[in-house]
């Protein structure tokens, strides 16, 4: 189709442009980007240790507790605000570990083939079949969760088996392109053409999937919390959950909102990403911002 | 079809390659038995029809495929048996161009960044500077020019004919003696293809490059190969072989013959009948070749006897050119013995 | 070519892309042209010339980007009667494409479902494009589709059963044909039919079209940018140039006498097979950024014989053999057409 082809004089619209052009995108960016602000800011105004007021627990909102209080009477506008730390840390830290190892095992499989692609397989195979909450169940048996960093990497480890899949059949076509076969033509190694002329292209591609895997992530915490397989240390919204559940919050009128909050925040926080997503599509899958 | 005046080995030598794919619908002999070879600052056009093992044959000859059975030898080596430093030394001689300069360019990557790589790895650049000022000469070499304009795009910016110069510059970064281009230039617009070609010409001539040059088009074939020779492969064979203009102008075997009846004419005043003359359009599967000489359901010189049992063997008919057909051959020989 | 009335008017067309941000771009300006019966036109040019999107815009089959921004065009039925094309509306349109005017789609690998058999493919023609009356019955269709095949060469019984990986791409290009032939229209419009074909395989498909419009006796449009097939398949030629016709005449006034230097550069840069033929010479630079029109001839900054006046205007098609109605006039885009001549450029390249 010899006209219809994008002809390379006319310029491509900047990378602002294409971000911002998709309403759902923007909003993504706004609410996430709200929410981050938040949890970095809350601790340098709020006390983290959140005094409880033994005489004062369940209280319904009122000036002084705009959201009232829990069952150990402590604020639950301050949890809200200081409770999103831990989540989104072992959110961002658990999707990073799952899509480097995906992206590294995932590529070179597909690319090197043979025994490497077979084993890697076998290895998917069986971490797929475990199930994730039985295996933290037990690892949580063993080990402290009460870091958030060993969380991420507990989740992260986890993870990746899917992600790695899909980036494996990604490279399975991308290296069948003729640009990867100049490299090889040019000797230039292994790793350079994997992760220098291959894994790039699909910068698109990782990215959001990184952004689903923060999203999986905050879900597989918050379940460990729900179902007590990590120490409910500090106050975050998993926590959070976790407490209004065990002290019968929603049989009680005024514990309502100490419910909501983290559940609100929790669900905002994915909505974002997810939203956020739309627009990262509209930048990196061309054929979409044609329309 | 060696050259008996040289003792040195010829650059490039395919030894009685074949290559046999083996697919859900049985074995495909791609390239049977082909015999070839180029020499430094040499041209040979692999010409035919889609399927008639001319890519392959090149692949083979780019160490991308592996031969079923026969060997390539490089500079009088064989490529399965060399060490490793020789493979290396031979990985980077030989060059591949791709048909489509779209697909054969990182999208992802400027054109410094591109040809920057192979002359960092190998340490013919030692910074980037140096870097800079060897892409932009080879920016110049393939007539890119002024290079610093070049050197900081992205492929999508340049057009087609500029991303193949683009191509070949990135596969002259590790001076190769040998290029391989396939049908490099049948993407580009007609009006930029010749000087494509003139630029490859001028590797040829001044660096000494040998080129293995695989075409559809006859009249490409004729142009590039001027001063080199052709080949004509028909269903994974070689049908004919000699001089590139001798080929073409006055072609031996119905193959030819009847490819070159079919090539349409610019100007309608020369034209001249266009009936190749062939008893059958459709091309035999090469799953299921035909007996005896592959052409010969669809040859008009089709005789009784041996056409149809008996694989004919490239034979000498005139000085320098070979042929692949019982007839022809006879006809050569039956002139012969007239003459003596 | 007698004095009839031409099938198919087209008068200032402007055809243009959307790009985003709201721009546009005129992929196709101010054409003209008129067909008449059983003429045969090439548009020749190289990619992004919009000789596609003039055929797809005759057709109102344009990509979802492009509109029809200009111009008419004018369809003369078989009853006499003129339609306006850029009128016609839904049920209309979809009958008058393929029952009068037809399309064969580059790349025949594509064009057909691959899930349906080509018996299929020629029921869903038959019912989709049926006038009026009662639907079809299997047998009709059926003996519809076997005489279409036949005409094309192919066996009927072979080929109506079969899906479309089982047929060769030459076997499905005549397929393609005998399915845009199959409600015998008055007009044939060809995109780059052979590009993806063999030599052999071409050659064949030329050869069988020229049999079908004599048989037939319909008009064509065959879009190309592979001049020496289009010399041999049309009668006439329009080269397009940065969406514009440049030049149009008979095949032997573009192909032998061309008169607007970039239909002189376009013929010496194809490379002759024949011996004793004149060197090949690409055209300087690269056509002009459709969104960036330069100002005057967009052809100038590549011509060799440009001059200062070149700059001002871009020229209209100027008569250089003007002939009577129904008869293809020699026109050419290019205030110095009477300098230009293939030859002497020949000499100068021989120097």
């Amino acid at each position: 189709m010899s006209a219809l082809a994008p002809t390379p004089g006319i310029p491509r619209h900047g990378l602002f442009y294409r971000l911002t052009r998709n309403k759902v995108g923007v909003a993504g960016f706004v609410i996430v980007g709200l929410l981050l602000l938040m949890t970095v800011l809350a601790p340098l105004f709020l006390d983290s240790t959140i005094p409880g007021d033994a005489q004062a627990t369940w209280q319904a909102p009122s000036a002084d507790h705009w959201l009232g209080t829990d069952n150990a009477g402590k604020d639950v506008l301050h949890q809200t605000l200081l409770g999103g730390g831990t989540v989104i840390y072992v959110g961002l830290g658990a999707a990073a570990i799952t899509t480097l190892i995906a992206v590294v095992l995932g590529s070179l499989a597909a690319y090197l083939r043979g025994p490497i692609d077979s084993f890697l397989l076998q290895t998917t195979d069986i971490v797929m079949t475990v199930p994730q909450i039985v295996l933290l169940a037990v690892l949580g048996s063993f080990f402290q969760l009460t870091s958030p960093t060993v969380l991420a990497l507990l989740i992260g480890c986890l993870s990746w088996p899917i992600l790695m899949r899909s980036i494996r059949a990604q490279v399975l076509s991308l290296k069948e392109r003729e640009f990867v076969e100049a490299a090889k033509l040019l000797d230039l190694g292994t790793s350079r053409v994997v992760f220098v002329e291959i894994v790039p292209n699909m910068a698109g591609y990782i990215l959001i999937n990184f952004i689903i895997a923060v999203t999986n992530a905050i879900y597989a915490l918050v379940g460990m919390y729900v179902l007590g397989l990590a120490p409910l240390a500090g106050a975050n919204w998993g926590i959070m959950i976790r407490k209004a559940w065990t002290y019968g919050a929603m049989s009680l009128p005024e514990g309502t909102l100490f419910m909501m909050a983290p559940v609100a925040m929790i669900a905002l926080l994915q909505l974002g990403l997810i939203m956020l997503t739309r627009s990262l599509e509209e930048v990196f899958n061309p054929r979409l911002s044609e329309g | 079809m060696t050259d008996p005046k040289s003792d040195k080995a010829p650059l490039m030598a395919l030894r009685n390659v074949s290559q046999v794919f083996h697919t859900k619908r049985g074995d495909v002999p791609a390239v049977r038995d082909v015999t070839l070879t180029v020499g430094a600052g040499d041209v040979l056009c692999l010409v035919g029809e889609s399927g008639c093992g001319k890519t392959t044959t090149a692949r083979m000859a780019a160490g991308l495929a592996r031969p079923t059975s026969g060997s390539v030898e490089f500079e009088g080596e064989d490529v399965d048996t060399m060490d490793s430093r020789r493979r290396h030394e031979f990985r980077r001689a030989v060059q591949f161009v791709h048909q489509d300069p779209y697909a054969s360019l990182n999208p992802i990557r400027s054109i410094f960044g591109t040809l920057s790589s192979p002359l960092r790895r190998h340490g013919l650049a030692k910074n980037r500077a140096e870097a800079w000022e060897q892409a932009k000469a080879l920016l110049e070499r393939v007539d890119l020019t002024p290079a610093e304009n070049f050197l900081p795009k992205y492929p999508h910016q340049l057009s087609g004919g500029q991303r193949q110069r683009v191509a070949v510059a990135r596969s002259l970064t590790l001076n190769p003696r040998l290029m391989i281009a396939d049908e490099a230039t049948s993407m580009l617009d007609v009006s930029i293809r010749v000087g494509v070609l003139r630029t490859l010409t001028r590797l040829r001539t001044e660096l000494d490059v040998g080129f293995i040059f695989i075409t559809h088009d006859l009249a490409i074939a004729r142009y590039f190969g001027t001063g080199g020779k052709i080949a004509v492969m028909y269903l994974g064979r070689v049908v004919e072989y000699g001089d590139a203009h001798e080929v073409i102008d006055n072609p031996q075997h119905p193959y030819t013959k009847a490819l070159l009846a079919a090539v349409p004419d610019i100007d309608p005043d020369q034209r001249h009948t266009h009936d190749p003359g062939l008893r059958s359009v459709d091309i035999p599967s090469l799953t299921a070749l035909p007996s005896g000489c592959s052409f010969h359901p669809r040859c008009p010189l089709y005789r009784e006897g041996d056409c149809d049992t008996v694989p004919p063997q490239l034979a000498e008919v005139s000085p320098g050119r070979e042929v692949s057909c019982h007839v022809v051959a006879g006809d050569a020989a039956e002139r012969d013995g007239a003459a003596r | 070519m007698s004095t009839q009335e031409p099938i198919l008017s087209v008068r200032d067309l402007e055809i243009s892309y959307r790009t985003g941000a709201g721009r546009t771009v005129a992929a196709v300006r101010g054409v003209d042209f008129d067909l008449y019966p059983q003429q045969s036109l090439a548009l020749v040019g190289e990619s992004g010339c919009g000789k596609t999107t003039l055929g797809l815009g005759l057709l109102r089959l344009l990509p979802k980007l492009g509109r029809v921004t200009g111009g008419e065009i004018a369809y003369r039925g078989r009853d006499g009667a003129t339609r306006d094309v850029l009128a016609m509306q839904g049920r209309e349109l979809r009958q008058w494409r393929w029952s009068e005017v037809a399309m064969v789609f580059q790349g025949a690998m594509n064009a057909f479902n691959p899930v349906l058999r080509i018996s299929e493919h020629f029921a869903d023609t038959i019912r989709a494009h049926r006038v009026d009356g009662p639907r079809p019955s299997r047998k009709a269709v059926h003996e519809r589709a076997a005489a279409a095949l036949e005409a094309v060469r192919l066996e009927p019984a072979r080929v109506l059963p079969s899906y479309p990986h089982e047929l060769s791409g030459g076997m499905k290009q005549r397929v393609l044909i005998a399915l845009a032939l199959l409600l015998e229209p008055q007009i044939l419009v060809l995109d780059e039919p052979t590009t993806a074909l063999d030599l052999l395989t071409q050659r064949s498909i030329v050869n069988m079209l020229h049999e079908l419009r004599e048989r037939f006796g319909f008009a064509m449009i065959f879009v190309s940018h592979d001049l020496p097939l289009a010399s041999e398949l049309a009668d006439r030629v329009a080269t397009m140039y940065a969406g514009r016709i440049i030049e149009s005449g008979t095949v032997h006034d573009v192909f032998t006498t061309p008169r607007h230097p970039y239909s002189v550069g376009l013929i010496k840069a194809v490379p002759p097979v024949r011996a004793g033929a004149a060197e090949p010479a690409s055209i300087p630079g690269s056509p002009p950024d459709l969104a960036h029109l330069p100002q005057g001839c967009t052809f100038r900054a590549r011509c060799p014989y440009a001059i200062d006046e070149c700059a001002e205007t871009d020229p209209e098609l100027l008569p250089v053999e003007s002939r009577p109605d129904g008869l293809v006039s020699h026109e050419a885009a290019c205030i110095r057409w009477e300098h230009v001549s293939l030859h002497e450029q020949k000499e100068v390249a021989g120097r």
